[in-house]
């Protein structure tokens, strides 16, 4: 099983943090190697141009790439009025793989989430539908994540009740979600949706952590996940929590901004199981309400 | 031709008519065997059962003995309808012979009235002459009275007949008076409808004989004009306070039963209260009100009967009394023929009242 | 809601409730939000029973709203009247008027300043735009179903209402008829454009007509599922409609959304296939987290 490894989609992670006014790139899963060069040369303003924007517009945003047939998404982690980092997660999107990225957010005159922005590869109908759809607070992938303002992982897209688009997913092959919420202050941003199939998976683990007290002390608790091919990571992963500020998610927690962690053994994932199922890298998103940091969405490849 | 025959199916279909149909199909040839095996059916069926009715009648009342001498078959009540009807041509020559001799006297009174006035020109001495004028004065008068005296005869079946049905067009009148607007607002009114409920409920079962003594108390204290005599103003009070409840509780059911969706159109449009009352509530509910007043007027026509009965209003039911207390056997033939004329007159009444309904029920199919 | 700007029509969180037989309350509609733009036409889908037409008779005013707000034109909606003129499945016109009376009692009651001649003419240019120009004066049985709803559609649109509320309003009609009322009201509303809410469970129908199609899901506690914007341009004919390659794709959307509600109408019990729960805050939240529930402070 491990050999799926090589089908994931994600390229590799950054955070971008603002120093002196300007956003800098702080960390980096390594191996994106010159993609970062090409998408500076597709993007004439360069590639910080657009994560500067993203941070002053606290909207998440995607750029395509078709030299590189790669996409970047780029997300801000706000905190309180500020915007303390900037996640980017570069997907393949070459070969023959079906995939969506979408961004959903809100729009003038209308009391629904509609399709802000999305690359779809290997889907027909569902791609030409989505811009056309929208979903009010509760309904469906995006209503839900919004209602609920917590990232929400959704295994059998095809089946699933609350996956409103399910059939045209079903009959286009996507079966797995994963949702994050972009939150500034208590008020929704925007709503990103990763789905992708089993056979080709835009990443081989989707985690939402919560904080929990137990007994005396605050723990960080994996409430949900969907694992791809990863069975001894699945295995290892059902009942864990952390102490608060324990391992890089709980350090995304503690200090309030994203983690990118990488390292070709897979140590770094400090995770049973990783190892085995050959995953080497990992990001951690700190979902911020308020004063408070909400939950934590974990991405692992 | 064609025209006229559907103008007159029509016409059978509103009166409620409709089992002589195929006589009138019949007559124009269409499809004869149907139309001959539907007269058979409905029409000539009925009359051989009403032959075998009069055959049973008369078997039995042949058979039964009583004070007044043998129980009336058909054929003796068929003998006293011609006395009664002879009665009416009777009276009306007699009525006719009183006036001609009345007009003859207030003639001769006049002619006589005249001359002494002519009498009283002639100068003699004045006693005379104010003794011939006194006469002329007592001529004039008595041939006023003779103009003016009116006749006393038995009344006569028609006049029984014509008196009973002013009466329970009274009693009706003053029925649907008081029942249209209570119906209306029991209908309207929930709250209403509950309060009235059970004065509804009580006054309702009782029975007409039992209002009659009250109809007659009250009359008689508080009624002091002259204009109707006070029996027949209390037969109308008793026939109101019977058949009032029929219009009342079908008003009410009308008006509470409106289509939801005639409601809605009143809202959406926030129509007035007099408005949605005239345009839309008692449109509605007509039909009910109707099937109300019919069988109002059922009820109206039978209490009469009995409240003249006792009151001794001049009509049908005083009629049947008389002939009761007149202890012969004509009588009690004559009965027998009142029971006949009470029954076609209901019938009548009824098919009038059906006709009305028809026509202001918007919802029947258009006609044949 | 307000965080994405004002419209026309609101409708924010609409909940219509009944209590059933063990005194609980059951809510047929939980929640149904939806905004309009001046002059838009919106349909709402659903599975009959669904409750769609429990959110147009609130929006009518003609069913009291257990809870929620909804604002035409900037102010609170309470009450029927005529400004949101409705045409039922059935056409409800009062059978002892003629079509022309039965037009001519809204013109009476929204034109109240106009002289007879005036009324007469506008009842007469209401009737003729729905095509009874020749039926003016027959009394509704002597009408056929179509020609009643035309009436009934004349009487509303006499009312020059701010919004037109159908519910379910070709229904009643055979096919042929029914397309034919559709485009009388299609090109009615190109000339005088009212803003229009539509139940139907008619996908077609709903793709010909509408902006926007609303589907809701199936009840008890029906709300908004999904929105499908339809962005045919207006004029439509229904041959160009019929030919443009996403008509179809928006029919399947419509129709894998209903179907969808059927499957989890009748198949939800398929131990198979358990219903994965979202993840939510803990139902008690107190006890198991310091930080301040996110659910709670969302609340906006």
């Amino acid at each position: 099983m491990p050999a799926h490894a090589d089908n994931t989609l994600v390229i590799g992670a950054e955070v971008w943090s603002p120093v002196d006014g300007a956003m800098v790139r702080m960390a980096a899963a390594p191996s994106i190697g010159d993609l970062q060069d090409r998408f500076r040369a597709g993007q004439p303003e360069g590639l910080s141009v657009l994560v500067e924007n993203s941070a002053a517009d606290k909207l998440p945003t995607l750029l395509k790439l078709d030299d590189a047939d790669a996409i970047a998404w780029v997300w801000p982690v706000i905190d309180r009025d500020q915007v303390n980092s900037v996640v980017v997660m570069y997907f393949s999107n070459a070969g023959d793989v079906t995939a969506a990225v979408e961004l959903w957010s809100g729009r003038p005159g209308r009391s629904e989430l509609c399709l802000a922005d999305a690359c779809y590869t290997g889907l027909g109908r569902f791609a030409k539908l989505s811009p056309h759809i929208s979903f009010p607070k509760g309904s469906g992938l995006p209503g839900l994540t919004w209602e609920t303002n917590i990232p929400q992982v959704l295994e059998g897209l095809g089946t699933s009740p609350t996956f409103m688009r399910a059939t045209g997913a079903e009959s286009e092959g996507l079966g797995v979600g994963f949702a994050l919420p972009c939150i500034a202050g208590s008020s929704l941003q925007a709503v990103t949706l990763l789905l992708s199939g089993t056979a080709s998976p835009i990443a081989r683990a989707y985690e939402t952590w919560l904080p929990q007290q137990r007994g005396d002390s605050l723990r960080l608790a994996r409430i949900d996940g969907a694992y791809i091919a990863s069975p001894a990571l699945e295995k290892a992963s059902t009942q864990l929590d952390v102490p608060a500020g324990d391992t890089w998610i709980g350090r995304a927690w503690a200090t309030r901004k994203p983690e990118v962690v990488c390292d070709s053994t897979g140590q770094s994932l400090e995770r049973k199981g990783a190892v085995e199922d050959g995953l080497t890298s990992g990001t951690a998103i700190p979902i911020i309400i308020l004063d408070d940091v909400a939950a934590v969405a974990v991405i692992m490849w | 031709m064609k025209k006229f025959k559907h103008i007159l199916l029509k016409t059978l279909d509103v009166a409620a008519l409709s089992v002589f149909e195929p006589i009138v199909r019949l007559c124009y040839g269409e499809d004869p065997r149907a139309q001959l095996r539907k007269i058979g059916k409905f029409i000539l069926i009925p009359i051989v059962a009403f032959i075998l009715f009069l055959g049973v009648w008369h078997v039995t009342a042949s058979g039964i003995e009583t004070k007044f001498g043998k129980m009336p078959t058909p054929g003796v009540t068929w003998e006293q309808t011609k006395v009664m009807v002879g009665q009416v041509f009777e009276n009306r020559r007699s009525e006719k012979a009183f006036y001609v001799e009345q007009k003859t006297k207030a003639q001769e009174h006049e002619t006589k009235a005249a001359q002494y006035a002519a009498a009283a020109e002639l100068p003699k001495n004045a006693s005379q002459k104010e003794a011939f004028l006194a006469e002329s004065n007592a001529q004039a008068e008595l041939a006023v009275n003779a103009r003016s005296a009116t006749f006393a005869g038995t009344p006569t079946i028609i006049y029984r007949v014509v008196h009973s049905l002013k009466t329970v067009f009274l009693g009706f009148m003053l029925a649907t008076l008081i029942a249209l607007p209570i119906g209306i607002l029991c209908g309207l009114n929930p709250v209403f409808m509950a309060a009235a409920s059970p004065i509804i409920q009580i006054f309702k079962p009782v029975s007409p004989v039992a209002w009659v003594p009250i109809a007659m108390i009250l009359v008689g204290a508080l009624y002091s004009g002259s204009s109707m005599q006070p029996a027949m103003l209390s037969s109308a009070i008793v026939v109101a306070m019977c058949s009032l409840w029929p219009t009342l509780t079908n008003t009410a059911l009308g008006v509470a039963s409106i289509d939801k969706d005639h409601l809605n159109v009143a809202k959406v449009l926030r129509l007035g209260w007099w408005t949605r009352l005239f345009k839309i509530v008692i449109p509605s509910s007509l039909p009910l009100i109707f099937a109300g007043l019919r069988i109002s007027l059922g009820v109206g026509w039978m209490v009469l009967i009995a409240a003249e009965l006792l009151v001794q209003n001049p009509g049908l039911g005083q009629f049947v009394w008389d002939r009761f207390q007149d202890n012969s056997a004509a009588a009690f033939g004559q009965i027998f023929v009142a029971i006949f004329i009470i029954g076609i007159i209901g019938f009548f009444l009824d098919r009038t009242m059906i006709i009305l309904q028809r026509s202001v029920s918007f919802d029947a199919p258009a006609g044949a | 809601m307000s965080q994405f700007g004002n419209s026309y029509v609101e409708l924010d969180r609409l909940v219509k409730a009944y209590p059933n037989p063990r005194g609980e309350a059951t809510r047929v509609v939980d929640g149904f939000s939806t905004k309009i733009a001046e002059g838009e036409f919106v349909s709402v889908i659903g599975h009959s029973g669904c409750g769609k037409s429990t959110v147009l008779t609130m929006l009518a005013g003609l069913n009291d709203v257990t809870s929620g707000n909804i604002i035409l034109a900037g102010k609170e909606v309470s009450g029927a009247g005529p400004d949101r003129a409705v045409v039922f499945q059935s056409p409800c016109l009062l059978p002892w008027m003629s079509a022309f009376d039965n037009v001519m009692l809204g013109v009476k009651r929204c034109y109240p300043k106009a002289t007879r001649l005036e009324r007469k003419q506008l009842v007469e240019y209401f009737l003729s735009i729905v095509g009874l120009g020749d039926a003016m004066h027959k009394y509704p049985k002597e009408l056929s179903g179509g020609m009643q709803q035309r009436v009934g559609i004349a009487r509303a649109i006499a009312l020059r209402p701010k919004m037109l509320l159908l519910d379910e309003p070709f229904g009643k009609l055979d096919s042929l008829t029914r397309m034919d009322l559709q485009e009388t009201v299609l090109n009615l509303l190109n000339e005088h454009r009212i803003t229009t809410m539509m139940i139907t469970h008619d996908v077609d129908e709903a793709i010909f007509m509408s902006d926007r199609v609303v589907m809701m899901t199936n009840g008890p506690r029906a709300k908004v599922g999904q929105v499908l914007d339809i962005p045919f341009e207006r004029p439509r004919n229904r041959v160009d409609v019929l030919g443009d390659e996403m008509y179809y794709d928006f029919r399947g959307c419509l129709i894998d959304f209903l179907e969808g509600q059927d499957r989890r109408k009748h198949g939800e019990p398929d131990a198979s296939m358990p219903e994965p729960k979202p993840v939510t805050k803990p139902e008690t939240v107190q006890d198991l987290m310091l930080v301040q529930s996110p659910a709670e402070v969302s609340a906006v």
